[in-house]
């Protein structure tokens, strides 16, 4: 397969450019050559004495002085056009009789359009001002300095737009010129092009408005009413491109028509400036001719003529300052972003074509003869400007620029210049003031997004009918080597310091030469680029790495509101185009350029001048497009710079590590905090299985015999988990499972060991560590275990034994209770125990860091609420126990928040109401009957702190008392505060907290209360430390 | 080390405390911590370091319960920390100058290196109280499945006779 570059080289362009224009001019004035020359002159206001060289016959002339040169030419002119006009208006009734004009200015008809309506229709026109000759003077743009004292400059003549003539033409009457004033509404219509008009919306939309804004607009031609020689022949229909193509005629008998559609290589980003199109094409070209096409595609679009944006009002705000939608009016109206965009509306309009690309190739394949690739370079050279002027003939052979603004200043850029215009030296980026030193009658028209999208698509469509791939690439050019893709800076300098600096003298050496120089990879790219080929596949859609939105220009904030609105609006343009490219991203990176310290005002009118760029990114866990986060996130990392907001002269805000939003989309419609909540579990799932079949040799040791297994409770057991103990037991499981298929057990044992595997599953599953799953593993086995009945010590696996040898007391603890359990309840009061063991751990946590303390909590974590209050209530012999360790004591509280204990000692607050309010309401003593009462009155479920709060007032009471009464109150007391510090420890120290507190505050009145405290203070501050790591600071109270 | 920190802004000590939180719990909100992780901590330095000030959010999934989590009910009782945090300055110590903060998170497990939240987070050198410290409890909550409980923690007056290392 052949692979063919066919470059468009400006020059080359630009000579087509030129020939176009003139013959078009000559197409539309087959009458009379002189007068075209002499209006060419006179078109120009100006009555310098320069222009008489001009004319040749005047020069020979000798006037007395400027006064009677400029009263012979009038009267000459006045003479041409009074022949002219006897020439084209046979009638001499037109509908301009005893009316005549005066241009002033750039209109929209241009001066000589009008001055051929005059011409037509019998009206006079004046090329120099009198105010004797002239009725009315035309003009659709005004300076300031003029619209301010009108009345001085028109001498009380009235200043009417040029649409008046055009509408009388249209209508075939005179209308009234009255609301064709250029004075009215001064304010509403800035005849000047200002930078503030830039940075309006589309307001005024009347159809009047409209089409007088089109013609301050400069942009429109109005083919339709006034000229009737001109046809759209500057459309190449793809009817042509089929022909030149199809039939090998070579595309310059077309060229005549063709005006070329520029897109301007410097203002348009290097990738974007060019257009690679492959061409599957009949077999039509010749690899030794390529025919050249500079197709244009202006089809229908005489019919948009009006430009509504150029509706503006010159005092709408336009900057940061004072314009509240800034930042959305800013983009709206850059054309940097519209280049930006460009891509991405490429790739929606023609997701069909990029889809549909292989079936087309077919399509292709199957027409060629033979199959070649070509692969087309457009260089859409100075696009935005030709673009405008597509529809004004009298522009084509004039110098024409694209910007911003026209005022006064010339501070504006310049974005695009035609060919006319280069030729005098105005060059993008220009400011406006330079360029119209070199060239002062440079007419510059102001931007036009709409056309430049219609063209655009127009020309893809276009493209799409013969090519499959459109790619949008670095361009290749075989003028400077550096303009050539991969070669940067570093590769440039060395290629410069063997004197290589185009591609013609790169193209010299031998691809062996490069090689050894650069390297095999390198050398073979230049080799091949410096020769225009290019082996790289044509992408249609290069992946979008980073989406964001900068502002460098108008930039300007009082204070951080300004500021933080800026952002917010900012933020709002990222979202949304995140969200256009349905991306989201997790990086956000946001830029601020600061004045640097001493710099002046920028030429630029706010413009950001010299500034220090800093950047910062953030990078988030979860990718986002959401307006909110983007907001809170720049603004975090823009407080961070520390820079006052009045230096700020830009921001960029940008997101990179961009993920597909379709995928985020679902995470993000749950709620964060539901799944912030979900179980861990599934989530590490795979993690522990992995991990626990790592284990299941070192498992294998321990086994217990097949026989020992209980099938019933095995069959239970989660399927995974029943095959993993099959292949543990190498398979043997199964068939004892089903040898004992028969076998009958305590169904109410085998519940409850079931649940424990369960829980060994479970923690297995929610630790992430393999340490854990470890103990888990142990657990699983050991419960396993534990179903063969028989319990013994000794059968433990080193990892249980090590958790329980961890704390003495509760081992001590343990070997009490095994005493008095039954066998029957073994696994029960096994289960409790390994609860029991997990708080106290969980003290530990931060004294031992190790893996046994880790898989306990997780263990602990794991053990579901019912699942011990069941074992708790299984075992009555457990109260018993608590007592006893109760008498054990202060010892054995301290060092572990007992589950045990706390399943004794919460039965005072069992039942409803608890039990503890009716042995307090039986009691003797007076202070506890006061409090069951309060009880009794609040809500069932009130809290120990408020019945406290209420009993204040009976605190005198509490000191009442005998001895006897006193210490049965006490102990009463001390034994509900303990439990209820057992029962709220966990959840609620809070409450507990506010208990104390009062209780302190008693203790400063009553006796009792004071005992109460000093008794149970100490457990909770043992409490405290087994499940905080700290003690409670209890204020001090007077 | 088992317990990691995300990093905050250093040098803030401007920022009020309920800001903070706010902050924090939006902080909590956008981390999909799945029930690994057992407390977050916002601690306050001084100039050396050393923790000043902290303040402890311990939670407790409940990983049982699996009827339908009551979005309101859980912000609802969300807001009333923030509420209650209003309230909670005269609890605080007036932090000194050139102060710091970071957001430390312990963890029931370290989180595996491979997922992709685990590499957040970053392993925090944190100094710690060497005495048990003194502990003001804020605001419990409950709302099931999620308990959390905020208290305040300040070192032990013995804590400044045995300074930390």
């Amino acid at each position: 397969m052949l692979q063919f570059h066919a470059s468009f080289f400006p020059d080359l362009a630009q000579v087509r450019t030129a020939r176009v224009t003139m013959s078009s001019l000559e197409g539309r004035h087959p009458s009379s050559a002189a007068t075209i020359s002499s209006s060419l002159g006179d078109s120009r206001k100006r009555g310098r004495p320069d222009s008489a060289r001009r004319n040749p016959r005047k020069r020979n002339s000798s006037f007395a002085d400027f006064g009677s040169y400029m009263a012979e030419k009038n009267r000459k002119l006045r003479d041409q056009f009074e022949t002219d006009a006897s020439t084209s208006s046979a009638d001499g009734r037109g509908i301009f009789r005893g009316i005549s004009i005066f241009v002033d200015g750039f209109t929209i008809p241009s001066s000589q359009e009008l001055k051929e309506f005059m011409l037509k229709h019998g009206g006079g026109f004046v090329n120099y001002f009198s105010r004797h000759t002239v009725t009315h003077i035309i003009c659709g743009n005004l300076p300031d300095s003029k619209m301010k004292n009108l009345r001085a400059f028109s001498r009380g003549l009235p200043v009417v737009r040029p649409a008046w003539l055009v509408d009388s033409i249209a209508a075939n009457k005179l209308l009234s010129w009255f609301p064709y004033q250029l004075s009215d509404g001064v304010n509403e219509r800035c005849k000047q092009q200002k930078l503030s008009t830039f940075f309006t919306q589309k307001s005024i939309s009347n159809s009047k408005n409209v089409e007088t804004s089109a013609d301050q607009q400069g942009t429109v031609g109005l083919e339709g009413s006034s000229s009737n020689d001109e046809v759209p022949k500057n459309i190449i229909s793809y009817a042509q491109l089929q022909a030149s193509t199809d039939e090998g005629q070579d595309s310059e008998e077309f060229g005549c028509y063709e005006s070329e559609i520029d897109f301007d290589a410097k203002s348009v980003e290097a990738n974007d400036a060019v257009y690679a199109i492959s061409c599957s094409v009949l077999g039509a070209f010749d690899s030794s001719k390529p025919h050249i096409h500079n197709t244009s595609c202006c089809g229908n679009t005489k019919e948009e003529i009006l430009d509504t944006k150029g509706a503006k009002a010159s005092n709408m705000p336009h900057s940061t300052l004072t314009d509240p939608k800034f930042v959305e009016n800013y983009f709206k109206n850059s054309r940097l972003h519209f280049i930006g965009i460009w891509r991405n509306r490429y790739r929606q309009h023609f997701s069909d074509f990029l889809c549909g690309a292989k079936s087309s190739n077919a399509n292709i394949d199957s027409l060629s003869d033979r199959k070649k690739t070509i692969i087309v370079h457009i260089d859409m050279d100075c696009f935005f400007v030709s673009v405008v002027i597509r529809n004004f003939r009298d522009l084509f052979n004039k110098p024409v620029a694209v910007s911003h603004s026209d005022s006064l200043n010339g501070t504006a850029e310049i974005s695009s210049a035609n060919y006319p215009a280069r030729d005098y030296g105005v060059k993008a980026g220009m400011f406006v003031r330079d360029a119209k030193a070199c060239c002062p009658h440079l007419v510059i028209v102001p931007y036009n997004f709409e056309a430049y999208e219609e063209v655009a698509d127009q020309f893809y469509s276009i493209l799409h009918k013969y090519c499959n791939k459109v790619q949008v690439r670095d361009f290749l050019n075989d003028l400077p080597v550096k303009a050539l893709p991969g070669i940067g800076h570093s590769l440039d300098e060395k290629l410069k310091s063997r004197q290589i600096q185009s591609c013609g003298q790169l193209q010299k050496i031998s691809k062996e030469e490069l090689q050894n120089e650069f390297g095999k990879m390198t050398g073979d790219m230049l080799w091949s680029y410096c020769r225009g080929i290019d082996n790289r596949a044509v992408k249609t859609v290069q992946e979008t790495k980073s989406v964001g939105a900068e502002v460098n220009w108008g930039v300007r904030f009082n204070d951080n509101t300004d500021f933080e609105n800026f952002l917010v609006n900012l933020c709002k343009e990222v979202s949304l185009r995140l969200q256009g490219c349905r991306v989201q991203g997790r990086t956000v990176t946001l830029k601020v350029k600061k004045r640097r310290k001493g710099a002046e005002e920028p030429a630029k009118f706010l413009g950001c001048g010299d500034c220090e760029t800093m950047s910062r990114s953030m990078t988030i866990p979860v990718a986002t497009d959401d307006l909110i986060s983007l907001r809170r996130i720049s603004k975090q990392i823009f407080v961070s710079f520390h820079i006052d907001v009045k230096e700020v002269r830009g921001v960029g805000l940008k997101l990179s590590r961009l993920e597909s939003a379709d995928l985020h989309r679902k995470g993000f419609e749950e709620n964060a905090i539901k799944s912030w909540l979900a179980s861990p579990s599934e989530k590490v799932m795979k993690q522990s299985n992995k991990i626990a079949s790592s284990l299941k040799k070192g498992n294998n040791e321990g086994l217990p015999p097949l026989c020992s297994l209980d099938v019933e409770v095995v069959k239970y057991l989660p399927p995974e988990i029943i095959s993993e103990i099959n292949d543990i037991y190498m398979g043997e499981l199964h068939h004892f499972m089903e040898a004992h298929e028969d076998e009958n057990r305590s169904i109410k044992s085998c519940k409850r060991t079931i649940s424990l595997p369960e829980q060994g599953d479970n923690s297995l599953a929610s630790s992430g560590q393999a340490a854990i799953s470890d103990v888990g593993g142990h657990t699983a086995y050991e419960l396993n275990d534990s179903v063969a009945g028989p319990l013994k010590k000794g059968k433990l696996p080193g990892g249980y034994s090590a958790v329980a040898i961890s704390s003495i007391s509760t081992q001590r603890k343990m070997t009490k209770e095994r005493k008095q359990v039954e066998t029957p309840y073994a696994f029960c009061s096994r289960s409790n125990e390994l609860g029991s063991n997990l708080p106290r751990s969980n003290e530990n946590m931060d004294l031992m860091p190790g893996s046994w303390s880790q898989a306990d909590i997780s263990i602990l974590q794991q053990l579901p609420e019912d699942v011990r209050t069941d074992s708790y209530e299984l075992t009555p012999q457990r109260a018993r126990i608590s007592n006893d360790s109760y008498d054990l004591t202060s010892e054995l509280l301290k060092s572990s928040g007992n589950q045990n204990l706390k399943c004794s000692k919460i039965s005072l607050f069992s039942g409803s109401p608890p039990k503890w309010v009716e042995k307090f309401k039986v009691s003797n003593c007076l202070i506890l009957n006061v409090i069951a009462e309060f009880y009794a009155k609040s809500r069932a479920d009130a809290l120990l702190s408020s019945i406290l709060q209420s009993v204040i007032s009976f605190l005198p009471l509490a000191s009442e008392k005998s001895s006897e009464e006193r210490d049965e109150a006490i102990s009463c007391l001390c034994e509900l505060l303990t439990q209820y510090i057992i029962l709220k420890i966990e959840s609620d120290i809070e409450e507990l907290y506010n208990c104390f507190c009062l209780l302190k505050r008693f203790s400063s009145v009553s006796k009792l209360f004071l005992e109460v405290h000093k008794g149970v203070f100490p457990f909770l501050q043992a409490s405290t430390d087994a499940y905080y790591g700290g003690n409670f600071y209890l204020p001090i109270v007077e | 080390m088992w317990w990691c920190t995300r990093r905050g802004i250093r040098n803030c000590p401007t920022i009020s405390t309920p800001q903070l939180m706010v902050f924090d719990l939006s902080f909590k909100r956008s981390f999909k911590l799945q029930g690994l992780v057992e407390r977050v901590v916002v601690i306050f330095y001084d100039k050396e370091r050393i923790p000043v000030e902290r303040f402890v959010f311990k939670l407790t999934v409940n990983q049982s319960y699996s009827s339908k989590v009551e979005e309101e009910n859980l912000e609802f009782a969300l807001r009333a920390f923030l509420v209650k945090l209003t309230v909670a300055e005269p609890l605080t110590k007036p932090l000194p100058s050139g102060s710091s903060w970071e957001i430390t998170a312990y963890f029931h497990a370290l989180p595996s290196e491979s997922t992709e939240e685990a590499q957040l987070w970053i392993p925090t050198d944190t100094k710690q109280w060497m005495q048990p410290p003194q502990i003001t409890p804020i605001k419990s909550m409950s709302s099931d499945p999620l308990r959390v409980q905020l208290y305040l923690e300040h070192p032990s007056p013995l804590e400044s006779m045995a300074p930390a290392e």
